[in-house]
């Protein structure tokens, strides 16, 4: 198979040298960074990338569009926020609520997705949005599990032995946590790399390209678009409890459609649907944007206004508009990558021909071949 | 025993009756065609027997074994529908009307057996050759979930399986030089025979085939007509729709001729190139 | 009874808003099988033009014999603005790939979406802006209740606008057009159909009324923002997939019966209004699962 994750296999080829350089810098990375406040949002970052990858399984491979996403989020959040936190005094391990939390939320996944998943593809968007507003509102309105709109506070986090002088506990340190999702997301990179060429990934592809086709071929398509849901929903629960012990709080107000569902998605589109390489680096950039562009820059505009000292300017506020500009680049982001580059930034080899073809003469010949 | 059968298999679309009470039995290793004019109801038949369409009435019998058995409608179902089939299989068959049609899916109609190629091809017109036809032979693997997660000994074991016989079925078919190239790519005789590679993949015992000829001139339909006799030759039951005479006389043991949705005549090609309703059914009842 | 009779006012009231907007999202849906995921905030677009044309012409102070005039002149002008505008979206985001792979037109929509609501946030900020009600007001006593009389305009209003809508659409020329576009493009085609500027008007007629839906809802409600759409839009949905997408009477039936249903559940239960969005969705995903053709449409196979 030529599509393999380059730095997996033959460490030594030429080709992958950029990618051993990258791991490298990416293991000493805490170490560089003397004040750990970038280490910090790096460790963030990680949750994002995890998200992005999970995503990519349910839109990428297998086409079906989740607009819900923040929903399994919400959901593994809370699951790990209740079971260890002061909430109930119920005080189980993180290790062990890491993938029991993936597991709640696959299993919300296949709840949600096994009556629907028969639907056709648009109805099924409409549904997994209509799930991602309710579950976020039964969080808040739920209080007496979920602590209401205040959420809940004080969740436990991580302890390992203490090794190296190292007390082991996670604390507020962010550094064990950056090795944790750095962990976790080439772990991630590994199974994910391992679905896409497999019976799984290829039943997938052939359910993206031609459902009826596929069936015929012995496919059960909804057991198999089945997989890819619950699939997505367990990164999304993993990342969950990982979000909800770094932050420290779990509020129903960060799992919202604007806040997650749609951010996701946006990073997916941009980087490349069904390509883990474009969709890492669609996260990476979406997430500075957010965190880093769109805060810095107003203050940089302020700056730079009064430097030059022009009233003009200094009254048209530019920063507060910058500031509240983020769904506008969504906005654009999202229709415009499927308008003149629907493959994304850096596609993956088949979605490439797939969707520049998509548009042409000839695939429409395609599509009422086989309509 | 015929390797297919069915018993009055009736379809209605709305007022449109589609299909209307053929009874059909293809032999367990016979080349079998259905031919007809446009519009008889020919792709219906293949379609109902896939698990396309369920039937308004009939049976479909897969080695004696009807193809819609209830138990695997309560496992594909919700449970509480087995209430309402239960009332509704006793009434229909109060009425006459035989009992009540399930249907399996699809994919569990191919995973019995029963494997088939599209009118208008249908292939994963993204995915190269070889992938295709690896495809096809999903229903023959066995790695779950964690294999694949995993790649497992098992798993890659079974993947290399998968695509040493992948090849050789394109060498079977005769597109082994052309394994690497997208579907979409390939000439339009290509696809066609890249689409019987496929439907073979999945280790059918009875291969439909639509149409198969479509679009084929004279040098490609022999080919076409060895490939059907090769393909007899492992042992598979053919069962085909065209439309090219030719093609259909030569290639075929028996023919079943369908009109309006009825079958009108069935026999060996020369007694059905004879017989008087079918010339009237092609040729219109003014000849 | 007095309660009962409050809340039913007040669910037909938000209903006639809905339904004015699920017509959009089900005509669109019939014509192109496309959920336009953008049409909620096509809807807050032309509550904001109406108040624009509102302060232009300081209807607020208007004196009575200019009013009925200047309303109506605000909500013809909104409507063929806003109708403009979704023609718009449909030429530049939607037509170029109606042949694409389906989940391409889905993104574009929910991205077409966000344009709208951030262009929405940059100028208008995320604040509530206060809306005024040019309807009448007091309130008609019948005894058993008492009926605003505002909300009966906007009823009256909204049924007014869809019985034109629904006489457009069975005895006009254009109206069969979309009917037949509706069923069989490519037939349609043959037959002479323009099918861009078919599915054009679909588009303009839908984001008219769902103009006409927005300034309602502002004078209802006497408050507008910017992020209005997503919540009404997917409401509005809900109402259209209730009466059965790709019909035109069962998504102004939707619309009625999705806002009773929210006023009940708001009004009887304690701490109701929470809960009832959850109740909307909850609605919205047992139909779809369960009788996915709604109460009055047309089949929709799987394709």
């Amino acid at each position: 198979m030529k599509r393999k994750l380059p730095g997996f296999g033959a460490v030594g080829r030429a080709q992958n040298i950029p990618y051993v350089l990258l791991g490298i810098a990416l293991l000493l990375f805490p170490i560089l960074d003397s004040n750990r406040s970038q280490v910090d949002v790096a460790a963030f970052a990680g949750v994002w990338v995890l998200l992005a990858l999970g995503l990519n399984i349910v839109v990428g491979y297998a086409g079906l569009l989740d607009l819900g996403y923040a929903a399994f989020f919400a959901i593994g959040s809370y699951a790990f926020a209740i079971l260890a936190s002061g909430q109930f005094n119920i005080h189980i391990s993180f290790w062990l609520l890491l993938f029991a939390s993936a597991f709640i939320a696959a299993i919300f996944g296949v709840l949600l997705g096994a009556p629907t998943l028969r639907l056709r593809g648009d109805y099924l968007a409409i549904v997994t949005l209509g799930f991602g507003e309710i579950v976020p509102r039964v969080f808040r309105n739920a209080s007496v599990f979920t602590g209401g709109v205040n959420g809940i506070v004080g969740v436990d986090q991580p302890k390992l032995p203490a090794v190296f002088g190292w007390s082991g506990n996670f604390g507020f340190n962010p550094i064990p946590y950056y090795y944790l999702i750095l962990g976790v997301i080439v772990l991630s990179l590994f199974l994910i790399n391992n679905l896409r060429n497999s019976r799984l990934g290829r039943a997938w592809m052939a359910i993206r390209e031609d459902e009826v086709a596929a069936a015929a071929t012995g496919i059960n398509t909804v057991t198999t678009k089945l997989l890819a849901f619950a699939l997505g929903a367990s990164f999304s629960g993993f990342a969950g409890t990982y979000y909800a012990s770094k932050l420290f709080i779990v509020s129903p107000e960060s799992f919202s459609f604007q806040a997650v569902s749609v951010v996701v998605l946006v990073m997916v589109v941009l980087g490349g649907m069904g390509s883990m390489r474009g969709v890492i680096v669609g996260a990476l950039l979406i997430y500075f944007i957010q965190s880093y562009v769109l805060i810095q820059l107003p203050g940089w505009i302020v700056s730079a206004t009064s430097a030059l000292n022009i009233d003009f300017l200094t009254k048209l506020d530019i920063g507060s508009y910058v500031q509240r500009s983020n769904f506008l680049i969504f906005g654009i982001i999202l229709a415009g990558i499927m308008l003149l580059r629907p493959q994304g930034l850096l596609p993956s080899a088949q979605r490439k021909v797939e969707l520049e073809g998509g548009t042409s003469d000839e695939a429409v010949a395609d599509l009422r071949g086989s309509a | 025993m015929p390797i297919l059968e069915t018993r009055g298999l009736t379809k209605r679309f709305g007022g449109l009756v589609a299909v209307n009470g053929v009874d059909l039995s293809v032999e367990q290793g016979e080349i079998f065609a259905m031919i007809g004019p446009n519009g008889a109801g020919k792709t219906t038949v293949f379609n109902l027997v896939a698990g396309l369409y369920k039937p308004t009435s009939g049976q479909i019998l897969f080695n004696g074994k009807s193809v819609y058995p209830v138990r695997e409608f309560w496992r594909n179902y919700l449970p509480p529908l087995a209430g309402y089939y239960t009332v509704a299989d006793a009434v229909r068959r109060r009425l006459g009307l035989g009992p009540m049609p399930l249907g399996l899916r699809p994919h569990a109609v191919t995973a019995l057996g029963i494997a088939r190629t599209f009118q208008n091809i249908r292939l994963f017109s993204y995915m190269t050759a070889l992938e295709n036809v690896m495809v096809g032979e999903h229903p023959r693997m066995h790695a779950k979930v964690w294999d694949s997660l995993l790649r497992t000994p098992f798993a890659r074991r079974e993947e290399r399986k998968v695509r040493d016989r992948a090849r050789e079925l394109l060498r079977f078919v005769g597109l082994e030089r052309h394994q690497d190239q997208y579907a979409r790519n390939l000439p339009y005789g290509f696809q066609r025979r890249l689409e019987i590679a496929r439907a073979l993949g999945t280790q059918p015992k009875l291969l439909m085939l639509d149409e198969p000829a479509a679009g084929f001139n004279p040098q490609e339909k022999n080919e076409l007509m060895q490939l059907i006799q090769d393909i007899r030759g492992q042992g598979i039951t053919v069962f085909l729709i065209e439309h090219d005479m030719k093609v259909v006389m030569e290639v075929s043991e028996r023919i079943v001729v369908l009109d309006y949705g009825e079958k009108i005549a069935e026999g060996p090609p020369q007694k059905v190139r004879t017989d008087p309703r079918v010339i009237e059914a092609y040729l219109g009842k003014s000849a | 009874m007095r309660f009962f009779a409050d809340q039913l006012i007040l669910g037909l009231t938000d209903g006639a808003i809905f339904a004015l907007i699920a017509l959009g999202y089900t005509m669109v849906y019939g014509i192109i099988e496309l959920i336009n995921f953008a049409h909620g905030d096509i809807f807050t677009v032309g509550g904001f033009i109406g108040l624009t044309l509102i302060s232009i012409l300081g209807l607020q102070h208007a004196p009575p014999a200019l009013l009925i005039p200047g309303v109506i002149l605000v909500f013809l002008v909104a409507m063929s603005l806003n109708g403009l505008l979704g023609v718009a979206i449909e030429r530049v985001a939607y037509r170029p790939l109606r042949n694409a792979p389906r989940l391409a037109p889905l993104i574009t929509a929910v991205g077409i979406s966000f344009i709208l609501e951030g262009i929405l946030f940059l100028l208008k900020g995320p604040n509530q802006i206060s809306y005024p009600n040019l309807l009448p007001g007091g309130s008609l006593n019948l005894g058993f209740a008492s009926i605003g009389v505002g909300n009966v305009f906007i009823i009256l209003i909204a049924l007014g606008l869809m019985i034109a809508l629904n006489q457009f659409i069975q005895r006009t020329r254009v109206g069969r057009a979309m009917r037949a576009t509706a069923q069989d493009r490519d037939a349609a085609r043959l037959m002479g159909v323009n099918i861009n500027r078919t599915i054009a008007i679909t588009f303009f007629i839908g984001s008219a009324l769902a103009a006409a839906g927005g300034i309602i809802y502002g004078f209802d409600y006497q408050t507008i923002d910017f992020s209005l759409g997503f919540r009404n839009g997917l409401v509005a949905f809900t109402a259209a997939v209730f009466g059965g997408i790709g019909n035109v009477v069962g998504a102004a039936l939707g619309g009625f019966i999705i806002g009773i249903i929210i006023d009940f559940v708001g009004g009887y239960f304690q701490g109701g209004q929470q809960w009832s969005d959850v109740v909307v969705f909850s609605i919205l995903i047992l139909v779809l699962v369960f009788r996915p053709t709604g109460l009055l449409g047309m089949r929709v196979p799987e394709k």
